[in-house]
């Protein structure tokens, strides 16, 4: 039907030129019809109307055979020959687009299984550690079986969440890496492949299912550090595409809840993993008596500099040895700030700040030690000098008065 | 002699240096007419040839000093002789311009139809030029009809 309209449309046109003598008519005719098939070729949604336009092009060729010698000189700084080239070019271009649609479509759907595979797995395993936490088996079996439930569904979540990041990569990369205005089937292609993808849903549920993963389990700094890395790499992922989508659907209007929702959600899942993230460095100070609360990198930082100014004044040097080596070097020097610095959590010039303080505290001690060293020496070269000034006075004697 | 050989010489290199040069053969027809639109002074650019004038006195001459010029509709086309045609709807006449000294100069003016033309359209048809009015076709030249 379609094909035959287009048929239609150029026979009609055809026996429009055939009437008409004007050339600057002719020449405007033939500018029209060129735009409106370029238009067409970069709006057309399938291959078959991809064909159906490669066929009006040609037919459009035809028509206007005859007048090739006029609008090689008319349509500077084209010419006939080259208008065709650029016509067929952009057909070209636009079937390798489909193909690779096609290709991405396939690529999507294979990883669409596996994700969706993954996905009740985890759920499977979220179910079993609560039902083992309900039941609270305290013996060494019981133990051992839910640190491997919680350790299979990070293993699992971790898959899932490259998965899903993959799958947005695959589908988005191109439209949020050119930010150029899109007409309507290149929007309509990215709602499409949202739909394809079912990204929203799959975004959201691998939020929602980290959010409950926390809740599960305690977590080691390596552990904790690798979840926020995992939360990093996907927020800044949700930050590239959101903005663009929510713009995107903003035309549509029925999504735009959907985008600001699942921006909420990477809001929570950021202040949940590092509210556990702070309460876990907490917990390294209060092992040793040591009640500090911080709920950032900043916060953190000038509590920490404000505790060792206070315990510098009257603290013992055996004290400060204790808080050196089994807090500051054991806990933080080596677990916490290397993790904090690459999650961004604190900045170098705060860790700066932090070891200065440390280094200004030891100082004390340090200038106390050198005190006791120089009188130390005095008293060794004191005891020299009076052993052996009396033998070398003896020594220098005439030999009668020996 | 001696006198009259170098008066000869001087005169003869005057005379060499003087001597223009003739560019031939040339051709100066544009392939279509270019339909352009007056601005409220009765401006006219031609885009294509970076060419811009005012066509005020064109209309005035056709439809008297009180013809509105704006937003009026000029067809013009350049014959293989350099000469620019001219022309408009209601148009009794064809204009003959040549371009000298910074201005387009009346050489010519080609009437038509005391009517005035309908629908008016000019085809380069080397070495005269066509103009069309409807069903009317007629064949021009800078000098005039010639059929």
């Amino acid at each position: 039907m379609k094909n035959n309209f287009v048929f239609f449309l150029s026979f009609l046109l055809l026996t429009q030129f055939t009437l008409a003598q004007s050339d600057y008519e002719k020449v405007q005719n033939f500018k029209a019809e060129v735009e409106k098939l370029s238009n067409d070729i970069d709006n057309v949604k399938s291959l078959e109307g991809l064909d159906s336009l490669k066929l009006a092009v040609s037919l459009l060729e035809k028509n206007y055979a005859d007048d090739k010698e006029l609008l090689d000189k008319s349509l500077y700084p084209d010419n006939f020959t080259s208008t065709f080239e650029k016509l067929s070019g952009k057909i070209i271009s636009r079937r390798e687009n489909f193909s690779d649609v096609g290709d991405l479509q396939a690529k999507v759907v294979s990883l669409q299984n596996q994700l969706d595979q993954l996905s009740d797995e985890n759920s499977r395993l979220l179910k079993q550690i609560k039902e083992y936490q309900k039941v609270g088996g305290t013996d060494r079996a019981s133990v051992n079986e839910l640190r491997r439930l919680v350790s299979d569904l990070r293993t699992k979540l971790k898959q899932r969440d490259e998965l899903v990041r993959s799958i947005v990569d695959s589908l988005l990369s191109d439209y949020v890496r050119h930010p150029m205005s899109l007409n309507d089937a290149e929007k309509q292609a990215i709602y499409e492949k949202v739909e394809t993808g079912n990204l929203f849903y799959n975004i959201e549920r691998t939020v929602r299912d980290n959010l409950e993963y926390l809740k599960v389990s305690t977590f080691t700094p390596e552990q904790l550090s690798d979840l926020k890395e995992d939360q990093s790499e996907f927020y800044k992922m949700w930050k590239r595409v959101g903005p663009r989508l929510a713009q995107l659907y903003k035309e549509q209007g029925d999504q735009t809840g959907e985008v600001a929702y699942i921006s909420n959600m990477f809001s929570e899942w950021e202040q949940k993993l590092d509210e556990r993230i702070w309460g876990r460095i907490e917990q390294a100070f209060s092992k040793h008596d040591i009640k500090l609360s911080f709920d950032n990198g900043k916060e953190f930082t000038q509590v920490f500099v404000n505790f060792i100014e206070e315990k510098s004044d009257g603290a013992s040097e055996v004290e400060y040895k204790n808080f050196r080596d089994s807090l500051w070097i054991a806990e933080l020097k080596v677990n916490w700030l290397p993790k904090l610095i690459d999650n961004e959590m604190l900045t170098v010039e705060q860790r700066d700040q932090m070891e200065e303080a440390v280094e200004s505290w030891e100082a004390k001690y340090e200038s106390d030690t050198s005190w006791y060293w120089y009188v130390l020496i005095g008293f060794v070269l004191l005891i020299f000098l009076l052993i052996l000034i009396p033998k070398w006075k003896n020594s220098n004697k005439p030999l009668s008065e020996q | 002699m001696k006198l009259l050989k170098i008066i000869l010489l001087v005169f003869t290199f005057a005379l060499t240096s003087c001597t223009s040069i003739t560019l031939t053969p040339a051709n100066f027809a544009w392939p279509i007419e270019s339909v352009v639109t007056t601005d409220e002074m009765g401006n006219v650019s031609i885009e294509r040839y970076s060419t811009e004038f005012n066509s005020s006195e064109i209309f005035k001459n056709e439809f008297g000093d009180s013809v509105e010029v704006a937003n009026r509709e000029l067809r013009v086309i350049r014959d293989h002789l350099g000469y620019y045609l001219m022309t408009a709807k209601g148009f009794m006449n064809v204009y003959v311009f040549e371009s000298k000294d910074g201005a387009f100069n009346q050489i010519n003016k080609i009437f038509i139809a005391k009517e005035g033309l309908q629908n008016p359209a000019l085809n380069q048809r080397t070495p005269n030029v066509e103009l069309l009015d409807g069903e009317k076709k007629y064949i021009l030249n800078s000098k005039g009809t010639v059929r």
